[in-house]
């Protein structure tokens, strides 16, 4: 079983700071985060990581809640 | 004088901001850091919603973590800033103000806050404090993250 991390859209984070957080956090390009951001606008949530262990799937989704994010962890 | 806050790009970066805005941001920094600390449910929901299926099993194994994680930044922030209109950041401390940024907002509204720029507009004080917070966080953001920044001019 694979754990896949999501980051959901709010009304409150702004572009700049959800590049942000995937920019330091899951350390995505900036054009690969503006694209990620963008689809999460548009669709509500994405996918940004994946991983086989739970622990380390939600150790991320943790990070991403400290910088501010609304991540979630579930099986993909 | 109208009031800015502006961050010339490039590490260390080099922070300027009007009287008043220094004032305004240090009084929410310091009320995010003593709400923080008291850690209520309000809060507490709004800093990190549900995370999983099981969000109680979540909660008890990073919860704890990502509090403290918040709770060491705004301290951090406050240690190494007395409110001066001008200070610099490293990038240990750009992540502590975006992460301190990010979350003080949460002592204003929710999640799904509806239409926080009109109510701004039209004066509201916790709309018109949000909008500082997210102006102040995308200026950081674009000063570091140069390729954000708008075309000169």
């Amino acid at each position: 079983m694979a754990w896949a991390v999501y980051i959901h859209n709010d009304n409150v984070n702004s572009y700049d700071g959800v590049i942000y957080a995937l920019f330091r956090i899951v350390g995505l390009q900036v054009g690969d985060a503006l694209h990620t951001t963008t689809f999460v606008h548009e669709h509500g949530a994405a996918e940004v990581g994946r991983f086989a262990e739970l622990a380390d799937a939600e150790l991320l989704t943790a990070r991403l809640q400290v910088f501010g994010l609304h991540a979630s962890v579930a099986a993909a | 004088m109208d009031d800015f806050f502006h961050i010339h790009s490039g590490l260390p970066l080099q922070v300027e901001m009007s009287d008043n805005a220094a004032i305004t941001l240090h009084s929410i920094f310091q009320a995010f850091a003593d709400r923080c600390r008291r850690f209520d449910t309000t809060l507490r929901e709004r800093m990190f919603p549900d995370a999983a299926a099981d969000p109680a099993s979540f909660r008890e194994r990073h919860e704890a973590g990502m509090h403290q994680a918040v709770t060491e930044a705004v301290e951090r922030v406050l240690a190494g800033w007395a409110g001066h209109p001008r200070l610099t950041l490293d990038q240990t401390a750009v992540d502590d103000w975006f992460v301190v940024l990010a979350h003080a907002r949460w002592l204003y509204v929710r999640r799904d806050a509806d239409d926080i720029d009109q109510w701004a507009a039209r004066g509201a004080d916790w709309a018109v404090k949000v909008s500082w917070l997210q102006f102040a966080q995308s200026t950081l953001v674009e000063a570091v993250v140069t390729e954000l920044s708008g075309p000169p001019g």
